[in-house]
C-alpha cells in the first residue's frame, strides 16, 4: 500500500517536473500559428497520368469520410486506378481528433478528408496546415467559386421527416410546432452537443438574414408577434426547441429508428439526412419526408474534401480528390442517397432526392461555406445555448 | 577562511570515497544500477504523462485563443473557471461529479453486499455446489463492463431516447425512464460485473480466517454480536477495505457503462464528461476533469491507508484451523442455493443470454419465427448498414481487431510480466534504500488512477514530439506502452512478492561459480519465478483483452480493437451488430482465463487483490 510520505514525495517530484515539462508541451503547435493568414492556395494543373505514376510508389490511401459510403469509393476508386484505399466511416469531430494529433505528431498516416464540420475546417485546420485545401487544375471553371475554399464535394440535406404507419400526412406544417408541447419528447435530432453540423445550422438560424423569417414563421402560426428576451427568434426558437425534450441520437440512424419503427401510434417526427429515407425500406423502417413545412422542411449543407498536410500519398489524395469530384466519386451518393455534386459537369443523380442549388437555396436554409467563420466563432456560444436550454 | 576550506576538502574526500565504495557495490549487485534505469523509466511513464495533462489545464491550448482572449502556451485559468464557475459548470462538472459519486457509492455498496454474502455462502456454510460457484463468481468480471449496459439496454430500451426500442418495449411493457437509464441501471450493471472483486477478496480473508479466534471470544464470554464487532471485523477489515478501493476506483475511471446508459439521457458523469470534452476540442477542460479524477483517486486511495494504519502494528499469529467449521444451514439451505444460483443467473446468464438472443432478432423482443435470422453474423450484405453492411463473422474489420486485441495486448502482457519480475528483483535486493521505495510506490501508481484519466494523460505527453523522445500517437506502440505501464501494479505486486520469498543464496551460488548477472536472471532466477511471471503476464492480459476505457481515447479510426470495434457499432446504432463484438470480445476474455487457469494453476484471486498488501 502506498504511504502517504511516499504520495507527499512523488506530488513534489510532479511539482518539479511540471516546471521544466509545462514549456515545452505547448510550443510545437505554436509555431504553427502564425500560418493563419495564409492565402486560399490556388488549383494546381491536374495531370492524371504523371499523378498515377506517382501515386503507385505511395502507401495506402487513409481517408475519413462522415458517410459510411466510403467503403464503396474506396472499393470503386481501387478499380479504377488500382491504388489501395483504407477508408473509415467517421464522425467530424473524430476526424477532427484523429488528423489534427496525426499532424502535429508527425504520424500521418491520413490523406483526406471528407468532412462536413466545414467551419472548423474553415477556422482552424486549413490555417493552421493541418488540411490542405487543393482543387483539380481542370475542374477550377465547373465548381462555383464560391465553393472551391475550402473545395465542396456535394451538397447533402437534412430535412424532417415522419413516420407513414402513424399518420396518413405530414403531422407538422410550421417549424415552431417542433416547440410546441404536443410534440414534447416526440422530436428528434441527432445531439447538437455530440456533433457540430447542427450547431453550425443554429448558426445560420440565428444570423439577421434567417432569424426574420423565423419571427415571420411565428405570426403566420399563431397570429402574434414573437415576444422574445433573446437576442432575436432564431435564439427563441433553438431554446424553446431544446426545452421540448428533443430525443437526440449520436446519428441520423437513431432518429432514423427513433421516428421510424413501424407500427407506432404516435411517433416523433425528426430531423435527419436524406440517406436515411433511402435506406429505410432495408432497415425495416417506415419513414416519409415533410414536404410542406413553414419556413423550411431542413436545411442544406456541404461536404468537403480536403488533402492532409505532410501525408505520405499525397499525390493519390489529388487523385482521391479528383475522383470525389467525377461522376465516378458522387455517384454512389447522389444516387442512392440524393443531393448534387458541387462540379456543375457532374449529371443531377437518379433519386427522388435529386437537388438542385436553386432549389435547396429556395426551400431550404443553406449552409454556404460562406457562414463557415460565424459559424465556428458563435460555436461555443450556441452548444452553452442548447446544453443550458435543454436543463 | 582556510580552516573552512580544509573541512569542505576533507567532506569532498569522503564523498569521493563513498561514491568509489558505491561503485563498487553497483558493480557487485547490478541492481542498483538497473533500480535506478526503471526507476528513471518510471519517471517518466508514469509521472510525466500526470504532469504533462496537469499542465494542460492551465495553458492556452492551440485553437483556443479565439475564446480564451490569450495566445497558446500563455498560462489561463479560463478552462478553470469554465469547469468549475462558468454558466455551464454546472453541466460540464458538478452534476457529472455527483452523479460520479452517486455511481461510485451505490456500486460498491451493492458489490460489497452481494460479493460479501455470496463468500459468506461459499466459504462459511455448508451450502451444495460450493466449489462450483466459488469460480462461477468470477465469470462476471471476466465479461466485458459495458456488456452489461448493452444486455441492459436491450432488454429496457424506451423510446424517450433514439433507435430501435428494447425487448420489454416491443412486448408492449413500457419501461420507466429511471429504470431504462441514468443512476439505477449504471449502478445495478456495474455492480454486477465488480461484485467478484468482494467476493474474492472477502472469501480469500474468510479462508485465512482463524475459526479459533472466534471460539475463544465465545468462550470467553463475548456473545455473537461482540464477537463480530470486535473479532470479526476488524480482521475482515483489510479485506473489505480492498474490495472497496478496487471498486470504487475502476467505477469512477469506467467508461463505457455509463456512456451506452447515461449518455442518452444527459446523465454524465466526469469520464463520460471528460470523453465529451475531448471529442469537441476541449484538451484544457478535459485535463480539468482528468486531474479530479485522479485526485478522487488519490484521496481514496489516501483514505483506506489511513483507515488500515492500525493494521499493519500487528500480526496475527495463530495456527491454521485444519477442522471445517462451516456453519449448517440446515432446512434453508434451498433459500442460499436459490440466492446464490439467482446471483449467477441474473449476472452471467442473463447478460449473455440477452445478448446472444438479440444478435439473432430482426426487430428486438419479436418472439416469431419469421423474426428470427443469422444475418447479423453470417449475411454476405446487410442492406442499409452502411459502413458495415455484412454479418459480423464475414466483417474483415473484427478479424483485424482480433488480431490487433492479441497482439497488443499479448505483447503489453509479456512486456508488463517481464518489468513486473524486474521492478520485484530491484526492489527486493536494493531493500532499505530509497530507491527501492520509489520504484515500488510509483510502479504502483498507475492503479489508483482511474482508466479514462490515464488515457489522457498519455495523450498529452505523446501527442508531440518532445525531445528525443517521438510523438507516438497514432502508433500502435503507444496504446502497448499504455497497457503495459496500466497494469504493471499487477505484475510488480506478483513479482515483489515472488521475489520476496527468494533468498540471494542460489544467485549468489551461481556467481560464486562466475556467472554473469544476465546468465544469473535467465538460468535461475526466471526458472524459479516462472509462476510468479505467468501471473504477472496472465492478468494484464485478461484484463486488457476486454479493455476500454484506457483504449477509446488513443485509438485511431482503422486501428480498432475488439472492444472499440463494438464501441463503433454501437455509436452507428447497429445494435445486433455491436451486442455480437461484444459477445466475441467475452469468448476471447473466456478463453484466455481458461487458459490462464490450466496454464498457472492458481485462481485470480491473489492476483486481484490490491496491490501492495
Amino acid at each position: 500500500m502506498i504511504s502517504l510520505r511516499s504520495l507527499a514525495l512523488v506530488a513534489a517530484g510532479v511539482l518539479v517536473l511540471a516546471a521544466c515539462g509545462g514549456g515545452t508541451g505547448t510550443t510545437a503547435p505554436a509555431a504553427t500559428a502564425t500560418a493563419a493568414a495564409q492565402a486560399s492556395p490556388t488549383a494546381q494543373p491536374f495531370d492524371e497520368a504523371a499523378l498515377l505514376a506517382a501515386a503507385k510508389k505511395e502507401p495506402p490511401l487513409g481517408v475519413l469520410n462522415n458517410s459510411g459510403i466510403v467503403t464503396t469509393l474506396a472499393a470503386d476508386f481501387e478499380k479504377k486506378y488500382g491504388l489501395k484505399v483504407n477508408g473509415t466511416k467517421a464522425d467530424s469531430p473524430t476526424q477532427v481528433q484523429q488528423v489534427t494529433r496525426e499532424v502535429q505528431s508527425g504520424n500521418v498516416t491520413l490523406a483526406v478528408l471528407s468532412i462536413e464540420d466545414g467551419a472548423l475546417v474553415q477556422a482552424q485546420l486549413i490555417p493552421q496546415k493541418i488540411l490542405v485545401n487543393y482543387v483539380p487544375g481542370d475542374m477550377v471553371k465547373s465548381i462555383p467559386a464560391e465553393w472551391q475554399n475550402p473545395l465542396v464535394q456535394l451538397w447533402d440535406a437534412k430535412v424532417i421527416g415522419y413516420n407513414p404507419d402513424s399518420y396518413s400526412s405530414c403531422p407538422i406544417t410550421n417549424l415552431w410546432e417542433l416547440t410546441d408541447p404536443k410534440w414534447k419528447g416526440k422530436n428528434s435530432i441527432r445531439d447538437p452537443l455530440g456533433t457540430p453540423e447542427e450547431i453550425t445550422w443554429f448558426s445560420w438560424l440565428v444570423s439577421d438574414e434567417f432569424a426574420p423569417k423565423l419571427a415571420a414563421a411565428y405570426q403566420q402560426k399563431y397570429g402574434t408577434a414573437l415576444q422574445t428576451t433573446e437576442k432575436n427568434a432564431g435564439y427563441e426558437f433553438i431554446k424553446r426547441w431544446a426545452a421540448n425534450k428533443p430525443i437526440t441520437g449520436k446519428s441520423d440512424d437513431d432518429t432514423a429508428a427513433a421516428v421510424g419503427a413501424p407500427g407506432q401510434k404516435d411517433a416523433p417526427v425528426g430531423v435527419m439526412a436524406l440517406g436515411k429515407f433511402g435506406e429505410a425500406p432495408s432497415k425495416g423502417n417506415k419513414l416519409a419526408v415533410c414536404k410542406n413545412v413553414t419556413p423550411w422542411i431542413g436545411y442544406a449543407y456541404p461536404r468537403y474534401a480536403v488533402t492532409v498536410a505532410n501525408t505520405p500519398s499525397p499525390n493519390a489524395a489529388k487523385l482521391f480528390i479528383h475522383f470525389l469530384m467525377t461522376i465516378d466519386g458522387a455517384g454512389p451518393s447522389i444516387n442512392d442517397h440524393g443531393g448534387f455534386s458541387a462540379n456543375t459537369d457532374v449529371a443531377p443523380g437518379k433519386n427522388e432526392f435529386v437537388g438542385s442549388r436553386e432549389d435547396w437555396q429556395k426551400s431550404l436554409v443553406f449552409l454556404s461555406p460562406s457562414g463557415n467563420d460565424r459559424g465556428w466563432q458563435l460555436r461555443q456560444a450556441l452548444s452553452d445555448f442548447w446544453r443550458l436550454s435543454r436543463q | 577562511m582556510s580552516v573552512a576550506a580544509g573541512v569542505a576538502d576533507r567532506i569532498a574526500a569522503i564523498r569521493l570515497s563513498r561514491l568509489v565504495v558505491r561503485a563498487r557495490m553497483v558493480r557487485r549487485e547490478p541492481a542498483l544500477l538497473m533500480g535506478g534505469g526503471i526507476g528513471l523509466l518510471l519517471l517518466y511513464l508514469v509521472i510525466a504523462p500526470v504532469v504533462a495533462m496537469l499542465s494542460d489545464a492551465v495553458v492556452v491550448q492551440f485553437g483556443d485563443q479565439f475564446l480564451v482572449g490569450q495566445r497558446p502556451g500563455e498560462l489561463t485559468t479560463y478552462y478553470l473557471e469554465r469547469a468549475f464557475s462558468s454558466p455551464v459548470a454546472g453541466l460540464l462538472f458538478w452534476q457529472p461529479l455527483l452523479h460520479s459519486i452517486v455511481t461510485a457509492f451505490g456500486t460498491t455498496a451493492i458489490a460489497l453486499a452481494l460479493g460479501g454474502s455470496l463468500a459468506w455462502l461459499v466459504v462459511r456454510t455448508d451450502m451444495p455446489g460450493r466449489r462450483w460457484f466459488a469460480s462461477a463468481f468470477v465469470i462476471p468480471y471476466m465479461m466485458p463492463s459495458w456488456a452489461f449496459a448493452l444486455a441492459w439496454i436491450t432488454l429496457f430500451k424506451n423510446r424517450t431516447i433514439a433507435g430501435q426500442s428494447g425487448f420489454l418495449e416491443n412486448m408492449g411493457i413500457q419501461t420507466p425512464d429511471w429504470l431504462a437509464y441514468g443512476a439505477v441501471p449504471i449502478i445495478v450493471t456495474l455492480s454486477l460485473h465488480y461484485f467478484p472483486f468482494s467476493f474474492l477478496l472477502v472469501a480469500n480473508a474468510l479462508q485465512r480466517f482463524d475459526v479459533q479466534l472466534e471460539e475463544s471470544a465465545r468462550v470467553l464470554g463475548a456473545n455473537a454480536l461482540r464477537t463480530t464487532v470486535r473479532i470479526v471485523a476488524p480482521l475482515m477489515l483489510p479485506a473489505v477495505l480492498s474490495a472497496v478501493l478496487l471498486t470504487f476506483s475502476r467505477v469512477l475511471g469506467t467508461f463505457g457503462t455509463p456512456y451506452v446508459l447515461g449518455l442518452p439521457v444527459n446523465y454524465s458523469v466526469l469520464s463520460t464528461s471528460l470523453f465529451q470534452s475531448f471529442r469537441s476540442g476541449s484538451i484544457g477542460v478535459m485535463a480539468v476533469l482528468a486531474a479530479v479524477i485522479l485526485a478522487i483517486g488519490v484521496t481514496v486511495v489516501a483514505a483506506d491507508t489511513w483507515l488500515l494504519r492500525e493494521q499493519r502494528r500487528f500480526v496475527t499469529i495463530g495456527a491454521r484451523t485444519p477442522l471445517e467449521r462451516a456453519a449448517r444451514l440446515r432446512r434453508w439451505w434451498p433459500v442460499a442455493a436459490a440466492a446464490a444460483g439467482t446471483a449467477f443467473f441474473v449476472s452471467v446468464v442473463l447478460p449473455l443470454g440477452t445478448l446472444a438472443i438479440s444478435t439473432l432478432m430482426r426487430i428486438p423482443g419479436r418472439f416469431e419465427w419469421s423474426n428470427f435470422t443469422l444475418d447479423f453474423w453470417l449475411a454476405e450484405h446487410l442492406p442499409g448498414f452502411v459502413g458495415s453492411p455484412f454479418g459480423l463473422l464475414r466483417n474483415a474489420e473484427l478479424y483485424s481487431a482480433a488480431w490487433n486485441s492479441l497482439w497488443i495486448v499479448g505483447s503489453a502482457a509479456l512486456a508488463c510480466g517481464v518489468v513486473g519480475l524486474l521492478v520485484g528483483y530491484v526492489v527486493v535486493r536494493t531493500q532499505g534504500t530509497w530507491l527501492s521505495t520509489f520504484v515500488r510506490q510509483v510502479s504502483f501508481l498507475p492503479y489508483l488512477v482511474p482508466g479514462i484519466a490515464f488515457a489522457a494523460a498519455y495523450l498529452s505527453l505523446f501527442a508531440v514530439r518532445r525531445g528525443p523522445i517521438p510523438a507516438l500517437y497514432g502508433n500502435m506502440s503507444l496504446l502497448v506502452l499504455v497497457l503495459v505501464v496500466a497494469y504493471l501494479p499487477y505484475a510488480s505486486r506478483a513479482g515483489i512478492s515472488a521475489m520476496m520469498q527468494l533468498g540471494r543464496e542460489p544467485e549468489e551460488a551461481a556467481q560464486m561459480a562466475g556467472a554473469s548477472w544476465p546468465r544469473r536472471m535467465a538460468r535461475i532466477v526466471i526458472p524459479i519465478q516462472k509462476a510468479a511471471l505467468a501471473t504477472g503476464i496472465l492478468l494484464p492480459f485478461i484484463s486488457g483483452l476486454k479493455e476500454l476505457s484506457l483504449v477509446i481515447l488513443l485509438i485511431t479510426r482503422g486501428t480498432d480493437v475488439l472492444a472499440t470495434l463494438s464501441v463503433r457499432l454501437v455509436d452507428y446504432g447497429y445494435a445486433q451488430l455491436s451486442n455480437a463484438a461484444v459477445l466475441v470480445v467475452a469468448i476471447f476474455a473466456f478463453a484466455a482465463t481458461y487458459l490462464a487457469q490450466r496454464l498457472s494453476g492458481s485462481g485470480l484471486a491473489s492476483g486481484l487483490q490490491g496491490p501492495g498488501r
